[in-house]
């Protein structure tokens, strides 16, 4: 049986032609307005370093070529897909990420205390924790390149993960402008990537 | 400040990207899903939730 291995939702097809994971020529699946950027393969790639580095390869390719690409997690070989009912979100975040690119920053710190004095001081703490008050500084210094924000809450030592938006090719502006903030808290930066953190998720 | 870039940037942050519903350990994690290779992680790593995997991978 053939899947769709799913690398990313596009709203044009790319001119390009482009290679999958596998090697496989990526097809571009018309789908309700949209475009699913896929593979044939016979199975499903088995989950290993080299498949993950392969899907990050092959999504790379595809963000370089579309102007806006979704990209799609590893795993999705599907045997069909249908987007009609997400067609309006998935829309939008195209809309989002056109032209742009992500970077993501990892936030470590000493843990928090909880805070369960209250219950507003419980709902305080956790508004706090999603809000990552701990790199103001960065984005004050990053405000004429940062597009979009995401942020992801995880606990002790490593605090939070956020994902930023940026112009393409601003990456290196973007790194040398966090070089220089002072911070109180450790912060390491890994980019650019494709918009992994603003695409909803497609393929369930 | 940690800067990871170039074409040979850690596992650990393709797996967050690349992988769903990712998951965020502190210490020492393994993740083996389905019988396959094995990732052995340091530091805060991040996981996979195996049900994404597991499935599909059954179907070969």
């Amino acid at each position: 049986m053939t899947l769709l291995n799913v690398y990313g939702i596009a709203d044009a097809a790319p001119a390009a032609d482009l290679r999958g994971a596998l090697g496989e020529a990526v097809r571009a699946v018309p789908c309700g307005g949209l475009f699913v950027l896929a593979g044939d393969v016979k199975s499903a790639p088995p989950l290993s370093a080299d498949s993950l580095r392969a899907h990050d390869a092959a999504v790379r390719r595809l963000a370089q070529a579309c102007a806006a690409l979704l990209p799609v997690r590893f795993g999705a070989a599907v045997e069909s897909i249908d987007l009609s009912d997400r067609a309006d979100e998935l829309l939008e975040a195209l809309e989002t990420v056109r032209g742009r690119e992500q970077m993501t920053l990892r936030v470590y710190a000493e843990a928090r205390a909880p805070e369960r004095t209250s219950g507003t001081a419980y709902l305080e703490s956790l508004r706090r924790a999603r809000a990552v008050p701990e790199i103001d500084p960065l984005r004050s210094a990053l405000a004429a390149l940062i597009r979009a924000e995401r942020t992801e809450p995880h606990g002790e030592s490593l605090v939070a993960s956020v994902y930023h938006l940026i112009d393409r090719g601003r990456s290196g502006d973007y790194l040398r402008t966090l070089a220089d903030v002072p911070l109180e808290v450790r912060v390491s930066a890994s980019g650019p990537w494709p918009a992994w953190s603003f695409a909803p998720e497609a393929v369930r | 400040m940690e800067i990871l870039e170039g074409a040979d940037q850690s596992l650990l942050e393709i797996i967050d990207h690349v992988l769903n519903k990712g998951v965020v350990v502190s210490g020492e994690a393994m993740l083996g899903v389905a019988g396959v290779d094995l990732v052995y992680l340091r530091l805060s790593a991040v996981l996979c939730a195996a049900d994404r995997v597991q499935p599909r991978a059954r179907k070969k």
